[in-house]
C-alpha cells in the first residue's frame, strides 16, 4: 500500500511550505517596562508622511508630532486659549513688526539648546517651494513669502525658481530673539503660533543631507514632552523625555500608538480593554448611546467622554455665475429654513454634533450663538419665502465627498428639503474629496455643496477671512461685499481681542443677510478608554491631552 | 516531472506579465488621483504636487512608466510606496500573518468541509445531508461581511471566546478571522465532497467491495474517500484566490495586519506602486500553489502522470 | 462570503484532461435507449419529478417579476422618506419596519430586486456566452489559437475576483450624474471580465471530450462547414455542464456586488440596492439596536441567491447521469 506514504509526503511539502513563510516573522517586540513605570495604549494609524511638521496635516501623523513637539505657544488644553511655551513674550506695537523673545535653556531631546535660529532657518525651510512642504502655506502672511515660491507656478523640472532663499520678513536678533514682520496687519499671529507646523527643527534636522529629509524623520528630535523611540506598522512608540524644559510634562511614561486601519476595531477594543484609549467612536455605536453602555466600568463609573472641538460644517450655496437659480436671496434662505437640524443631529448624529446657529466653533474666542437668523427651522416660513421667490428650477444637487462618511446625513438634508419645500433634491457624490474640491474650484458644481472647515488656529477669525473674504481661497460661493472685507481688515488691525470680535460679529451679521453659506453644524468629539484609565481628557483639537492622564492603581 | 514543473514555470512567465500590465494598466492611466485628500480641506500647492508627480514618474506616459516599473521589478524591487517605504519591505512583514491566515482557513475548510461532505454523501437524502444543503448555501449567500462582524461581536466580544481583534498576529488571534474567511470555502468544499462522493459509491469498484462483504465504513474509508477528494484537492488549491480576496474584507474587521488590509489602504488612497506590488505578489503565489496542487494531484492519483 | 469560486462543485476536470480521461460526464445522446429522447427530456423529467426544482422555479420568478414590476407588490414610494421614522421596527403601517433615514423597508426591499438580479443575471450571461464563445473556438480549432486565448484567459483567471472587481470599480470613476444603467454596467463589466475564464476553462474541456465522438466526425467527413458542426453536434453536447455553473455563480455575483457596495465602491445612493441596504445596516451598533434593517433585506438575497443555486443543481443533478 504505497497511499499513506504518498500523503505522507504531500503533507510534509506543504507543511514545509507554511513554515518556509512563516519562518520570518519579525516585529521586535518592545523593551519591558521598568519597575513602576507606566503605559497607555492608545489608537493610531499609519502617518502619511514622513514625520515632519511642515509635511503632515493628518492626524496619524499630526496626533503624534502633537506629543512630541514643543512650540512657542501652547493652547490650554480645555479652552484652548493661548498660553507662552518656548516663548518668553511675544509683542508687538502695530500688529505687524512683531519680536519674539525665547525662554533660556529650552532643551531639545538630543541635549542641543533651542536658539532663535531654529525658528528662522525652519520656517525658512517649510516655506520654500523648493522644499515642497504641504504645510507652507501657514506662512503666507510673513513677509517675503512670495518671494520664495517659484516665479511659474507649473513649472518644469528645470525651470523651478524662487525669487529669494529665505523670507524677507524674518530676521534673528541674537541667539534668543527673533523678529517677524507680516505683509498685512495680523492681530491673533500669537495664537496662530501654537500650530505644530512652526515647532522649531533642531540643528540635527538641517545637518540630515538626504532627500525631503527622511532619515532625520526616522526618529525625529523635538523638545516636547514626549520623544518618538519607535515607529513600526504596527505601533509607533513616544517615551517621556526625562529632561523636559516645558510646564506641560506627560504622565505616563510610555505611550503606544497601536495601529489600526478601522475605527470600529479599535473602539471594539476599548470595549474589551485590549486597548486604552480611542479618539473615534464609530457612528453606528452612537446609535441609541449603545456606546455609553459598552463603556462603563465595573464600579458603573463612565469610561467614555465628548469634547466640543474646532469643526464647522455648513453648505456653500452655488454662485450666482454658475447657478443663476440660487441668485435670490430668499430661496437660500428658504433651504436653510427647511432643514431641521436639530433632528439630524439628534437622529442621525446622535448628538455627535450640535445643531449651528453661527458662524464658527463654539470653542474659540469671539463664537457668539444666535447670529444665524436663517438656521432657524421654520417650514411654514421656508414655503412661503420659496413660493414668493418664483421656486428653484430643482431637481436641486446637494454635493458631497464620498470617502468621508457624509451620506447618512447629506440624504437626511435631502429629504427633509423635499419634504418641507417640494423641491426634488438628489445627493451627489464625488468619489474623492479631491475631485469635490476641484469640481467647486472649477465653479462646475450646482446646487448647494458641502464646506468643512477644521481650525487651523483658535480664532474666530480663521473660520471668516479664508472662507469669505473677496477672492480667498476658501470662498466657494465666490462671495463679495466690500463691507465685510473692510470689516476683517480692521479687526486684524484692532488693538484688544474685544474690539477685534464685536467687528468680526459685525461681519457676521452681514453673511446672515447675503448668506453665501448656510451652517450647518459644529463637532463634538466622543472618546473611550479601558478600565486601567482613570480620567483623560481632551483638547478642542481632538487631540489627548497627555500631561494629565490619570491611571486606576 | 522535473521537465513538466519546468514547463509550467516557464508558461507562468506571460501570466505574470499579463497580470502586471493589466493591473498597472487599470492602476495608473485610468483616471482617479493619487494627491485625492492628501492636502487636507485645502488643494495641494502646485510645488507639492508637482514634486510628488516626478517622484512617482506619474508625470510620464504610461508605457514609460511601466517599462521602469518592469525593468525594476526585474531585480526584485517592487518600489517605493506613497509613504516612502519599500513595498518589498512592506510586504514581507505582512505576508506571515496573511499565510497564518490562509493555513487556519484552509485547514478549517478541508477538514470541516471534508466531514460535512462526507456525512451527507453516506447518507444522501437523510435529514443531515438536507441540513448540510441548506446550511452550506446560506453560508453562500450571506456576504462575507456580515458573517465577520456578527461573529466578532458574538464570539468575540459577548462571549469573549476570542480575542476581539489581531494586535500582533498571534494564532490565536487569528483564530476567528481565520474561520470567518474559511466559511464560504467550506461550503463549497463540502459541496464539492459530497457530490463526488455520492457519484463513486455508484461505482462498479464500490458494488464489488460491498457484495464481497466489506462494512460500510471500510468501503468508505479505503476505496471510495480516495478517490472522491481528488476534486477537492483542486478546488482547495483554487480557493486560495478567494481567500486573498475575502482577506480584504475579514482583516478590515479584525484589524488584521496582512496583505489584505495593506491592499485595500493602498486601493483607497490611489497608492499604484503598492497595490501592483502587493497583486503582483499575490498572483505568483497563487499560480505557485496551484502548480503543487496539480502536482499533488499527480501524486494522489497515480492515473495522472506528469512525465 | 461572496466571491465566486473559481473551480465550482461541478465536477472539476482534472489539470490535463487530454492525458485522462475522468471526471465530467461526457453527455452523450444514448445509442442504446430503445427509443429517442433527448438528453434535455430525459432531464426534464427527472426535474418536473423533483419538488425543490418547483420550489427554485417558484422562487426565482417570484423575484423576477419583483424586479421587472415593482409597484405590483408595494404601493409606497421607496424614496419618500421621514426622519422621525428612523429605525422604527416592523408594525402593521410597515411590515418590514423602518430604515436609516426613515424610508420603508419594505418598499425598498422590493425596488432593490432590480439591481442586485440585473447584475447577476447580466454578469451571469455575459460570463457564459463569452466564455463558452472562446472556450469552443480554444477546443475546436487548438494549436496557437487554443495556445493564445488559454493564457490570456490564465491571466485573468489569476486575479482573485473580488481584489480585481475593487481595483476595476476604483480605477473607472463613476460621475456622480451618470444613469443608473451606467453604474449597473460597470459592475458587472468588473465581475464579467474576472469571472470568463472559469466558464472559458469548463467549455474548453467539455468540447475536448465531446469533439472526438463519432457523431461530431461524421458530420466533419460529410464536410460539413465548423460552423455547422460546432452549431448542430458540439455546442448542443456541450453546453450542459456551463448552463449548471452559470446559475450557481448568479448567486455568488449578487453576493460579491453586495460586499462591493459595502467596500462603499458599488452601487452606490441613490440607487435601491439590496447589497447599499445590507451594506449600510451592517454596521454593529446597528445591528444591535435595529436588526430588522439588515435582517429583511439579507434574507431576500439569501433567498434570491438559494434559488438560483438550487436551481442550478436540480438542473446538473438532472443533466448528469451517474447520479440518477
Amino acid at each position: 500500500m504505497r497511499t499513506p506514504l504518498r500523503i505522507g509526503t504531500a503533507l510534509v511539502a506543504v507543511a514545509l511550505m507554511a513554515l518556509g513563510t512563516t519562518a520570518c516573522t519579525t516585529e521586535e517586540p518592545l523593551p519591558p517596562l521598568e519597575e513602576g513605570q507606566t503605559e497607555i495604549t492608545v489608537r493610531g494609524c499609519t502617518p502619511q508622511n514622513p514625520m515632519i511638521a511642515s509635511n503632515t496635516n493628518e492626524v496619524c501623523g499630526g496626533n503624534i508630532l502633537d506629543a512630541s513637539e514643543a512650540k512657542l505657544v501652547h493652547y490650554n488644553a480645555d479652552n484652548a486659549a493661548p498660553e507662552l511655551d518656548v516663548a518668553e513674550s511675544i509683542e508687538s506695537p502695530d500688529a505687524i513688526n512683531w519680536t519674539v523673545k525665547l525662554k533660556q535653556g529650552y532643551m531639545y531631546q538630543d541635549g542641543t539648546e533651542i536658539k532663535a535660529h531654529n525658528f528662522v532657518d525652519t520656517w525658512n525651510w517649510a516655506a520654500n517651494d523648493n522644499n515642497a512642504q504641504m504645510n507652507e502655506f501657514f506662512f503666507e502672511m510673513i513677509e517675503g513669502y512670495n518671494d520664495v515660491k517659484f516665479t511659474d507656478p507649473d513649472c518644469e523640472d528645470d525651470a523651478c525658481e524662487t525669487a529669494a532663499e529665505t523670507m524677507s520678513g524674518l530676521a534673528v536678533v541674537d541667539d534668543y530673539t527673533f523678529t517677524i514682520k507680516t505683509y498685512e496687519p495680523t492681530s491673533n499671529l500669537l495664537v496662530r503660533l501654537g500650530y505644530t507646523v512652526f515647532a522649531p527643527q533642531p540643528d540635527a534636522f538641517f545637518a540630515d543631507t538626504s532627500a525631503g529629509k527622511v532619515e532625520f524623520a526616522q526618529a525625529p528630535i523635538a523638545a516636547g514632552p514626549y520623544q518618538i523611540t519607535s515607529v513600526s506598522d504596527t505601533a509607533i512608540v513616544i517615551e517621556k523625555f526625562a529632561d523636559y524644559s516645558g510646564a506641560y510634562a506627560g504622565s505616563v511614561d510610555r505611550i503606544v500608538f497601536k495601529i489600526y486601519n478601522d475605527a470600529n476595531a479599535a473602539y471594539t477594543d476599548v470595549v474589551a480593554n485590549n486597548l486604552d484609549v480611542t479618539d473615534l467612536v464609530p457612528a453606528d455605536s452612537l446609535v441609541g448611546d449603545v456606546w455609553k453602555t459598552d463603556l462603563v466600568a465595573d464600579d458603573g463609573s463612565p469610561r467614555w467622554g465628548t469634547k466640543a472641538t474646532g469643526i464647522f460644517q455648513g453648505m456653500t450655496f452655488s454662485p450666482e455665475t454658475t447657478d443663476p437659480g440660487m441668485a435670490d436671496v430668499r430661496i437660500r434662505q428658504a433651504i436653510s429654513m427647511a432643514i431641521d437640524r436639530d433632528e439630524i443631529v439628534d437622529v442621525v448624529f446622535n448628538n455627535a454634533r450640535k445643531a449651528a446657529d453661527s458662524w464658527g466653533s463654539p470653542v474659540v474666542d469671539g463664537y457668539k450663538p444666535g447670529q444665524c437668523t436663517n438656521c432657524v427651522f421654520d417650514k411654514e416660513k421656508a414655503k412661503e419665502l420659496y413660493d414668493a421667490a418664483g421656486g428653484y428650477p430643482g431637481p436641486l444637487e446637494l454635493w458631497v465627498n464620498g470617502d468621508g462618511g457624509h451620506e447618512a446625513w447629506s440624504e437626511a438634508v435631502c429629504n427633509q428639503i423635499k419634504n418641507n419645500l417640494d423641491l426634488e433634491c438628489v445627493v451627489q457624490t464625488t468619489p474623492d474629496f479631491k475631485t469635490l474640491r476641484d469640481r467647486i474650484g472649477a465653479r462646475e458644481l450646482k446646487g448647494i455643496m458641502r464646506a468643512g472647515w477644521q481650525m487651523d488656529y483658535p480664532s474666530i477669525e480663521n473660520f471668516m477671512t479664508p472662507l469669505y473674504a473677496t477672492g480667498a481661497s476658501a470662498n466657494d460661493g465666490d462671495y463679495s461685499n466690500p463691507e465685510f472685507d473692510r470689516l476683517m481688515r480692521d479687526a486684524a488691525a484692532a488693538s484688544t481681542n474685544e474690539q477685534a470680535n464685536l467687528l468680526y460679529q459685525q461681519a457676521q451679521d452681514l453673511l446672515n443677510k447675503d448668506f453665501p453659506v448656510m451652517p450647518m453644524w459644529t463637532q463634538e468629539s466622543q472618546f473611550g478608554y479601558s478600565t486601567k484609565v482613570k480620567s483623560i481628557k481632551m483638547t478642542p483639537f481632538s487631540t489627548f491631552d497627555f500631561s494629565t492622564v490619570e491611571l486606576a492603581s | 516531472m522535473g521537465k513538466y514543473i519546468l514547463r509550467r514555470l516557464l508558461m507562468m512567465i506571460p501570466v505574470i506579465l499579463g497580470a502586471t500590465l493589466l493591473i498597472y494598466f487599470l492602476n495608473f492611466s485610468l483616471p482617479g488621483d493619487p494627491l485625492a485628500g492628501r492636502c487636507g480641506d485645502r488643494p495641494c500647492s502646485p510645488a507639492y504636487e508637482a514634486a510628488f508627480r516626478a517622484e512617482y514618474n506619474l508625470d510620464q506616459p504610461f508605457i514609460v512608466q511601466y517599462v521602469r516599473y518592469l525593468g525594476k521589478l526585474l531585480h526584485g524591487d517592487l518600489g517605493t510606496n506613497f509613504y516612502g517605504k519599500s513595498v518589498a519591505h512592506e510586504l514581507a512583514i505582512r505576508y506571515p500573518t496573511t499565510v497564518k491566515l490562509a493555513v487556519i482557513a484552509i485547514t478549517f475548510e478541508a477538514v470541516v468541509g471534508v466531514l460535512a461532505g462526507i456525512l451527507a454523501g453516506i447518507r444522501k437524502g437523510k435529514f443531515i445531508d438536507n441540513l448540510v444543503i441548506v446550511s452550506t448555501l446560506i453560508f453562500i449567500s450571506i456576504p462575507v461581511f456580515v458573517v465577520g462582524g456578527v461573529s466578532q461581536y458574538l464570539f468575540g466580544l459577548k462571549l469573549g471566546w476570542f480575542p476581539v481583534t489581531s494586535g500582533d498576529g498571534s494564532l490565536e488571534q487569528l483564530l476567528l478571522p481565520g474561520l470567518v474567511l474559511g466559511s464560504l470555502s467550506v461550503a463549497y468544499a463540502a459541496r464539492l465532497t459530497r457530490t463526488s462522493l455520492v457519484e463513486n459509491l455508484r461505482a462498479d469498484y464500490v458494488r464489488t467491495a460491498k457484495a464481497k462483504g466489506l462494512s460500510t465504513a471500510r468501503t468508505v474509508g479505503i476505496h471510495t474517500l480516495r478517490n472522491s477528494l481528488l476534486p477537492v484537492v483542486t478546488y482547495i488549491g483554487a480557493s486560495f484566490g478567494v481567500l486573498m480576496g475575502g482577506a480584504i474584507v475579514t482583516e478590515r474587521i479584525f484589524n488584521v495586519n496582512g496583505i489584505g488590509n495593506f491592499i485595500w489602504r493602498s486601493i483607497s488612497q490611489r497608492d499604484g506602486v503598492s497595490v501592483v506590488g502587493a497583486v503582483v505578489c499575490l498572483v505568483i503565489v497563487y499560480l505557485v500553489v496551484n502548480l503543487i496542487v496539480d502536482i499533488l494531484y499527480g501524486v494522489l492519483d497515480p492515473r495522472i502522470s506528469h512525465d | 462570503m461572496t466571491e465566486t469560486p473559481t473551480t465550482i462543485p461541478a465536477p472539476v476536470p482534472p489539470p490535463h484532461p487530454e492525458s485522462v480521461g475522468v471526471p465530467y460526464p461526457t453527455l452523450r445522446v444514448k445509442d442504446t435507449a430503445p427509443k429517442a429522447r433527448s438528453l434535455w427530456g430525459d432531464a426534464w423529467d427527472i426535474m418536473r419529478s423533483r419538488p425543490l426544482f418547483w420550489i427554485a422555479l417558484a422562487l426565482m420568478l417570484l423575484f423576477v417579476v419583483m424586479a421587472a414590476f415593482p409597484q405590483l407588490f408595494t404601493s409606497k414610494d421607496p424614496r419618500s422618506c421621514f426622519l422621525i421614522n428612523s429605525r422604527q421596527p416592523p408594525s402593521w403601517g410597515a411590515i418590514f419596519g423602518y430604515d436609516f433615514q426613515g424610508c420603508d423597508i419594505y418598499a425598498r426591499t422590493i425596488y432593490g430586486a432590480r439591481a442586485s438580479i440585473l447584475v447577476g443575471t447580466l454578469t451571469a450571461t455575459v460570463t457564459a456566452i463569452f466564455g463558452s464563445i472562446l472556450g469552443t473556438l480554444a477546443a475546436y480549432f487548438g494549436g496557437w489559437v487554443d495556445m493564445l486565448i488559454s493564457r490570456i484567459a490564465d491571466v485573468f483567471f489569476a486575479i482573485p475576483l473580488l481584489l480585481g472587481g475593487i481595483i476595476i470599480m476604483y480605477s473607472i470613476p463613476t460621475a456622480p450624474d451618470s444613469p443608473y444603467l451606467f453604474v449597473v454596467f460597470k459592475v458587472v463589466f468588473a465581475l464579467s471580465i474576472l469571472g470568463w475564464p472559469a466558464i472559458f476553462r469548463l467549455m474548453r474541456s467539455s468540447v475536448l471530450q465531446t469533439k472526438p465522438n463519432d457523431y461530431v466526425q461524421a458530420a466533419r467527413a460529410l464536410g460539413s462547414s465548423p460552423l455547422h458542426v460546432v452549431g448542430s453536434h458540439i455546442l448542443p453536447n456541450s453546453m450542459a455542464p456551463v448552463i449548471v455553473v452559470s446559475t450557481i455563480d448568479l448567486g455568488g455575483y449578487i453576493a460579491a456586488e453586495a460586499t462591493l457596495s459595502f467596500l462603499g465602491i458599488g452601487l452606490q445612493a441613490p440607487t435601491i440596492s439590496w447589497g447599499i441596504a445590507i451594506s449600510h445596516a451592517s454596521a454593529l451598533g446597528y445591528i444591535r439596536q435595529a436588526p430588522h434593517m439588515l435582517m429583511f433585506p439579507a434574507a431576500f438575497l439569501c433567498l434570491t441567491v438559494l434559488s438560483f443555486i438550487m436551481l442550478g443543481e436540480v438542473v446538473r443533478d438532472a443533466l448528469d447521469p451517474k447520479l440518477r
